[in-house]
């Protein structure tokens, strides 16, 4: 089988529909499109600086231009309001990319409307700042709105939006919890199935911390409603590619088409499908900052000739998951703590049932770190091999025994270092260990937990606490979360 | 046996506890796999219901009961009257004879629009199912814990185990 390079990816997404959202990337050779994605616009945390306030100030020409459009235009502002009014879906799991389309088109229009192509919409981190911007204030400012219920020095609580919260979804691994219930449709009907995002932070700051038009569903004419979704956007950015959760592989989600709802720049009818709508932050714009807005890098598998790192990040996008896992055994490796260090160590069990559902297709095998104390040296993280009781540090990721990573996260360098919990997937690599007959049903399993550093200069001695190991026999299911 | 035994009493005071509620306020939903009954404090024609004159309700449970060590608590809210779109925010905090811990929050948007929400507690609560007596409170913060008008009550529906 022809591998799929990253040349060939960027065909493939152009195939998918990009070329109807960006033609002009299209129009000339490969580099072109290249460089019109590594200089997509850039959508920065709102904070005090010039680079913000540029944007801001674009972003008031454009919302006082949409608002001087005729209401037979369709990106008239109230116009625009009426889409959320007419289409938005909320509580199901259509409320992530439904609305990251929208601001997509949005966007365009703002560029549109402007003449600044690089406009980026900048989003609110309530996590960060829990008062509404100074820059959404004051009379005759078009980014005000007079219907808010809060004032410019109201603050938000931070169990509803604090920083560790938002954390802790954003480590959420399950799709269905995290972005919401099923459904067939944008709305249903019967009970909305709230995902935490949504349920939590994004409705907080909708209905009890700003309110006036927040509240309604003709939030959109609150121009802070386009920034504070754009928060939300970044917590699903950060949640399916920086953390590397996978979406649902569900083509009820992946196949559907928003379409007869958006109009894109110049009030043409636009339209795109969930499974598009994964690829936007990637190629068509780009955050400058995590959800904490610590700055991130542009994502080097995609700008640059790095093959693994493409690989990686595509699976991430493209490839999805079923959303629920059902645990059916729950085996503890090790319940005592313990120390990884770079000098590797080993703990086994005798793990029978795995032997079952490796040969499942409905059943997959997950190791469960609990209780690891987060390192000081923000460069280390643990790699997993199976059955490999000599991994190192050098040992490479191509060896057939190795099962994944553990990377950590620290929303800032002076904050007290925290317990996380991690999991990983080791069926693959039981299975690659079994069909090159290096693993039977009966045989014990060995996990080998190695600490690395990412300075592959350093030589520092890392130390990574354990509380406790175990290994999960899950089946997979999409149907848990069905609300009807 | 001894096991046995103590599970039974266990149960059975579970039992009691429960039908000492009226049951026409409860409700279950079809999906979860281990419903427990809301069980409020207040008179059993609105035990189920927040409003000014009762910004919370009290739910009893038995996690030492659970077949599996559950993480996912489910909310239903069934239906809300809030004419003037009063901030609907609420925490949910579970009680044990050690004491009392906040586990999560979710709001409702628009504030008059029910729902169903998911509070993950597995990391702050890790004895969870060792308890044999805990109680679920859902109380109405809103903003700044302002309490609800007169015309303002929130209809709950059960809560359930993921």
């Amino acid at each position: 089988m022809k591998k799929t390079t990253r040349r060939d990816f960027i065909k493939d997404a152009s195939m998918l529909g990009l070329a109807s959202l960006a033609a002009p990337m299209f129009l000339g050779g490969c580099e072109e499109v290249m460089d019109s994605i590594r200089e997509r616009p850039v959508r920065r945390c709102i904070q005090d600086n010039d680079l913000v306030n540029a944007q801001l100030e674009i972003y008031k020409a454009a919302v006082s231009a949409m608002k001087a459009l005729p209401n037979s235009d369709p990106r008239n502002w109230t116009r625009q309001a009426e889409i959320h009014q007419n289409f938005c879906p909320h509580g199901n799991w259509f409320f992530f990319p439904w609305h990251r389309v929208y601001l997509y088109y949005f966007e365009q229009i703002c560029q549109q409307l402007t003449g600044e192509t690089s406009f980026g919409l900048p989003f609110w981190s309530w996590c960060i700042e829990p008062r509404l911007p100074a820059q959404f204030w004051g009379a005759g400012n078009p980014l005000n709105n007079s219907t808010r219920v809060c004032t410019p020095t109201s603050v938000a609580s931070p169990s509803d939006v604090g920083l560790g919260l938002v954390d802790g979804y954003l480590n959420q691994p399950n799709f269905g919890v995290f972005a919401g219930g099923n459904a067939n449709s944008l709305r249903p009907g019967g009970s909305r199935q709230y995902g935490q995002i949504e349920g939590t932070p994004h409705n907080y700051i909708h209905g009890t911390f700003v309110r006036g038009d927040m509240a309604t569903f003709m939030s959109p004419l609150d121009p802070i409603f386009w920034s504070h979704h754009c928060m939300v956007d970044v917590c699903w950015y950060e949640w399916n590619v920086l953390r590397n959760h996978q979406n649902t592989n569900d083509t009820t989600w992946t196949n559907f088409n928003y379409s007869g709802m958006f109009v894109d720049g110049s009030g043409n009818p636009a339209q795109m499908t969930t499974a598009v709508s994964v690829l936007l932050p990637l190629l068509n714009y780009r955050y400058a900052s995590d959800f904490s807005c610590q700055p991130i890098a542009d994502n080097q598998a995609i700008v640059d000739n790095d093959e693994a790192a493409f690989e990686s990040v595509k699976s991430v996008v493209s490839k999805g998951a079923p959303i629920k896992l059902n645990v059916k055994e729950r085996l503890t490796l090790a319940d005592t703590a313990m120390t990884f260090s770079t000098e590797g160590k080993t703990v086994a069990a005798k793990l029978s049932p795995i032997s079952r559902a490796i040969s499942s297709d409905s059943e997959r095998v997950l190791m469960k770190l609990n209780g690891v104390q987060e390192p000081d040296d923000a460069s280390a993280f643990l790699r997993v091999f199976i059955n490999k009781a000599d991994a190192s540090p050098k040992t490479s990721t191509s060896d057939p025994h190795y099962a994944g990573s553990f990377y950590f996260f620290r929303h800032s360098r002076n904050a007290a270092p925290e317990t996380v919990n991690f999991q990983v997937d080791i069926t693959e690599t039981l299975q690659r260990l079994k069909s090159l007959g290096e693993l039977s049903g009966d045989d014990d399993v060995a996990v080998s937990l190695v600490a690395v550093s990412t300075d592959q200069e350093s030589n520092a001695q890392i130390e990574l606490p354990v509380k406790a190991i175990e290994v999960n026999v899950v089946e997979v299911a999409t149907e848990m979360l069905n609300m009807n | 046996m001894k096991d046995y035994k103590v599970i039974g009493a266990l149960a059975l005071i579970a039992l009691f506890h429960c039908l000492s509620c009226r049951s026409d306020g409860m409700r279950q939903m079809a999906y979860a796999k281990a419903p427990v009954t809301l069980c409020g404090d207040g008179p059993e024609s609105d035990s189920l219901t927040i409003n000014r004159n009762k910004p919370f309700i009290r739910s009893y449970f038995s996690p030492i009961l659970w077949e599996e060590p559950y993480q996912i608590m489910v909310v239903s809210v069934k239906s809300v009257t809030n004419p003037r779109l009063e901030p609907m925010t609420f925490t949910v905090s579970i009680e044990h004879p050690d004491g009392t811990e906040k586990v999560g929050s979710f709001s409702l948007y628009p504030p008059d629009e029910p729902g169903i929400f998911r509070v993950t507690f597995s990391d702050r609560l890790p004895q969870l199912n060792q308890l044999t007596n805990a109680y679920v409170i859902i109380k109405h913060t809103g903003n700044d814990n302002q309490l609800l008008s007169e015309e303002a009550s929130v209809l709950f529906d059960s809560i359930q185990w993921e």
